[in-house]
């Protein structure tokens, strides 16, 4: 996006949240499109001192451990630097307590030197309901109390909470740019925040909540595009779209179930008539979204992906070199797709329980992945065997996204290796088990990913 | 299983469609508020329900500037708003040539004749919710006091209003002399004045409100406090939000965070011609006389900006993400310039390239309800200007925030929402607005208004 970096630095006492706020503002941000990352003090106190570290370590009398601590800071602090510049990261979150005026400097110091803006999130919390909370949900599962018994690690926990609150300095300096959340935002202060980015994340961070609540996801029943393979338009649902929306109100009644506010939903569709007729039979409140209406395909609206490979080849596959940012000619690319979607995201995180119906392309930015799962690019090997089974010709090379699609994938090996794609056949074995699969012909929209494919996997390609 | 003749009705970007029992088979079902409501018309978006925003704060503070910027930046959003200035009613009923005496709140006589304007304006705001109004602000000097904070909230809350205090306060005096200054010397109230005598009456208007001013510290009051706003400083300096809850209120927040009054100038272009006959989704490239205007660019615009004084000699330029949008700007420093994708132009959908009778003939009924509701109509398959302008709204907020000056080249339409926005024209009036070729367009923010030049490129 710019070339400004940004330090957030998160402070508070223990259990207020930090961590949590942390990885949501990276999940979001990650999602739009800016790097992101968090940089974690706990992790690397836990490296240098050990995951035994017991109440008396956190006391701020304890001058061994204030060296080692401030060891760890420092630790995080030279390796945000390192990933901000020459990683070209553009939003680092420092997640620590932070709670003294003295830490704030030192860290105000550093970015300065490092010409990076610094923006600092307070999470100050007066219930202590939710205070004991989260030490139960966090903190005595974490690895700094593993194997311990839970009541005697909620005391030294508590004990640990104690040292924190002696020292602890809120954040006072009214020339820092800072953000408060003051019992889970119902109270916020904000100061001098500058610029798109930072008023951005204030505001995501005014409409979090941490009510518990569901998001269901459903793409649209199937409709008579779908039957025909092309893509685009506005087609009515076929008959067995018809028999998908009759039974999703069980479906939906079965998910929200036992849950305290079942009754609480609310049905998002987009404006095409596939989403709204699948969610005809669901008598619950309904908002349409012309932002959730499906990928514009552009001038590809209405053929299938051989026509477009036939009548756009290079496009076809620039596509599959990057398909997050990949446009259609005259229509959009992912990326647009997810700033399409930004104002429905803001709305979703304060929603309570909520059913998103819509197509096939919104799965993929809608579900932020967790970083482990983040689309990686796979490399293939394509293998032809000959009518008794045995290699003909070397392998060649193949490159795709996990996320592509079964028929899309198909149709390309089928031009490579110039077979019929009626006649192609697929054959993957699976690297643990040594079961063997053909790539389905006639379930075209299942993804790739489904045959767990890795770097080098070889692929027997048959012509039946 | 037979599959029921399903109905569908147009359905107005995020509408809540209303239970309707009585009906044949509407498969539209569910709403949360009961049944005696009115059934939700179209201007009240994103189920928010109806709010009532009460600036607060001492004379020259900035209330009435916030008022008219929320209230433009709302209706843009498609949201119905309207602003109830209680000075405004107060000159119609007894007249703008009053002493400052009138304005102490102390005085009985006076403070009863404020009431009966600030009466007749409440009852405005009202009828304006019965008709479908969404958002009503209340700009009354007389919030300052705690009593009166407290009567507007009995008053609306068993309406059902939601009521949100936005209190602005400022303490440093050069900053509130040039307020004064800028914006209220030129008030009605003032007219003859000789300026320093208006000035000095001017703060002794302030001075006598302050007695009675009672800061809120209400916290279970739903309020949001902004400090330091003058016009050099950022608006959003510091801000406090205490049980701020809702979309609009925290979308009313982020757009307080990017406000800022520091001058500087905004250019609107139109693209140049692409090669005719080409299709919205054909991303057809610069004719030979687009070409000749992007190479014009920019010696005019660096000439233009030398008489005018103003610095960088080109402006930061956003294009939309088309090639006659950013081929146009191919000839300023490749830095200057920003591809936008929400700037691209409206989806034409169905009719694309279809002249009116065409229109007309082929879809009669579309055309008819196009003709009643312009600016919330959509084509089969194309965008209304509703969602056109919600999808730049992340383009507006970052205008809103920009400091620095800006050239905007993009298609008509997007042109059309732009202008409307910066000059606070109604939503009827976009689908009709001319945006000529070949001109340049200057527009001046100002504090209650806009100045437009145009200039014509040879």
């Amino acid at each position: 996006m710019t070339n400004h970096k940004l330090a957030c630095v998160m402070v508070g006492l223990p259990a207020r949240g930090k961590t949590y706020i942390a990885q949501k503002i990276c999940r979001y941000l990650e999602w739009t499109g800016t790097s992101c990352r968090v940089f974690n003090v706990g992790q690397y106190r836990r490296k240098t001192a050990g995951t035994n570290c017991r109440s008396d370590f956190f006391d701020p009398k304890n001058k061994d451990a204030i060296a080692l601590r401030q060891e760890a800071a420092s630790m995080a602090l030279a390796d945000m630097m390192t990933w901000l510049f020459q990683e070209d990261g553009c939003v680092a979150i420092y997640d620590a307590t932070n709670t003294t005026h003295e830490r704030r400097e030192y860290i105000m110091g550093v970015c300065k030197e490092n010409h990076v803006d610094v923006v600092f999130i307070e999470s100050i919390c007066h219930d202590p309901d939710v205070i004991i909370n989260n030490i139960a949900e966090v903190k005595i599962s974490g690895p700094d109390y593993a194997g311990m018994d839970p009541e005697v690690a909620t005391e030294d926990f508590k004990v640990r909470m104690r040292h924190y609150e002696s020292a602890y300095e809120t954040i006072s300096e009214n020339d820092l740019a800072f953000v408060k959340l003051i019992n889970v935002g119902s109270l916020v202060i904000v100061n001098l925040i500058k610029g798109w980015l930072q008023s951005r994340i204030v505001y995501f961070l005014m409409n979090l909540h941490t009510q518990p609540r569901r998001i269901l996801f459903s793409r649209h029943g199937e409709s008579m595009y779908n039957l025909k393979g092309l893509l685009g338009g506005d087609a009515d649902l076929s008959p067995r779209g018809h028999l998908y929306a009759q039974s999703l109100p069980s479906v939906i009644r079965r998910a929200l179930g036992g849950s305290a506010d079942a009754d609480n939903l609310t049905v998002w569709t987009s404006t095409l008539k596939r989403t709204q007729q699948t969610a005809a039979y669901l008598r619950y409140p309904k908002l349409a979204w012309k932002a959730l209406d499906e990928l514009d395909a552009g001038v590809c609206d209405g053929m299938t992906y051989e026509e477009v490979e036939a009548k756009y080849p290079e496009d076809y596959l620039e596509r599959d070199a990057d398909k997050f940012r990949y446009r259609y000619r005259g229509g959009e690319s992912y990326h647009d797709l997810v700033v399409r979607l930004e104002p429905i995201i803001m709305e979703l995180e304060r929603q309570r329980n909520i059913l998103i119906i819509g197509p096939q392309s919104h799965g993929v930015p809608a579900v932020a992945p967790p970083e482990s799962e983040k689309l990686k690019v796979v490399t293939v090997q394509l293998q032809r065997l000959d009518k008794n089974g045995e290699a003909k010709g070397a392998p060649i090379q193949h490159r795709i996204l996990p996320s592509a699609n079964v028929r899309h994938f198909r149709a390309l090996v089928a031009r490579q290796m110039r077979i019929s794609p009626r006649k192609l056949k697929l054959r993957v074995t699976d690297k643990w088990t040594g079961r063997q699969e053909y790539m389905a012909a006639d379930d075209d929209m299942k993804l790739v990913s489904y045959y767990n494919l890795e770097d080098g996997q070889v692929i027997d390609v048959l012509d039946a | 299983m037979t599959i029921a003749a399903l109905t569908y009705r147009h359905v107005d970007d995020a509408t809540l469609l209303p239970l309707d029992h009585e009906s044949t088979p509407n498969w539209w079902f569910g709403c949360p508020y009961s049944k005696s409501s009115p059934p939700p018309t179209p201007g009240r978006m994103f189920h928010a329900g109806t709010i009532c925003i009460v600036p607060v704060g001492l004379p020259a503070r900035g209330k009435t500037y916030m008022s008219k910027k929320l209230c433009r930046y709302l209706r843009w959003l498609g949201v119905k708003t309207e602003v109830y200035n209680i000075g405004t009613y107060r000159r119609k009923l007894f007249g703008a040539n009053l002493p400052h005496s009138f304005f102490d709140p102390g005085d009985r006589e006076a403070l009863e004749k404020r009431r009966i304007a600030s009466q007749a304006a409440f009852e405005d705001m009202l009828s304006f919710f019965d008709k479908g109004g969404q958002v009503g602000i209340y700009d009354s000097t007389l919030t300052i006091m705690e009593e009166k904070r407290r009567e507007l909230l009995d008053r609306l809350t068993p309406l059902n209003v939601q009521v949100i205090f936005v209190e602005t306060i400022c303490e440093i005096p050069h900053v509130i002399e040039a307020n004064v200054r800028e914006v209220k010397l030129n008030m009605p109230d003032y007219e003859g004045w000789d300026e320093d005598k208006a000035l000095d009456d001017f703060m002794r208007r302030i001075n006598i409100h302050a007695p009675f001013y009672t800061p809120i510290n209400d916290s279970s009051l739903s309020f949001v406090q902004v400090m330091n706003m003058g016009i050099e400083s950022n608006i959003g300096e510091h801000i406090v939000c205490n049980n701020v809850k809702g979309y609009l209120q925290t979308r009313m927040v982020l757009f307080l965070m990017n406000l800022h009054i520091s001058p500087r100038t905004i250019y609107l272009l139109k693209n140049g011609e692409s090669v005719p006959g080409a299709c919205f989704k054909d991303d057809a490239p610069l004719n030979a006389d687009g070409v000749a205007l992007a190479r014009k660019l920019p010696s005019f615009i660096a000439a233009l900006r030398a008489r005018t004084n103003r610095h960088p000699a080109s402006p930061k330029i956003f294009t939309s993400t088309r090639s006659r949008s950013y081929q146009t700007a191919q000839f300023f420093p490749p830095e200057c310039v920003t591809s936008k994708a929400p700037l691209v132009q409206m989806n034409p959908g169905a009719i694309e390239g279809m002249s009116d009778d065409a229109i007309r003939a082929k879809y009669p009924e579309e055309y008819a309800r196009h003709v009643k509701d312009p600016f919330n109509h959509r084509y089969p398959r194309s965008e209304s200007y509703h969602d056109l302008a919600l999808r730049m709204e992340h383009v507006i907020l970052e205008l809103e925030g920009e400091k620095e000056d800006v050239l905007v080249i993009a298609h008509e339409t997007v042109l059309q929402c732009l202008y409307a926005y910066l000059m606070d024209l109604g939503e009827k009036d976009i689908p009709r607005l001319q945006i000529p070729s070949n001109t340049l367009i200057e527009l001046v923010p100002q504090a209650y208004g806009t100045r437009e030049t145009r200039y014509l490129i040879e």
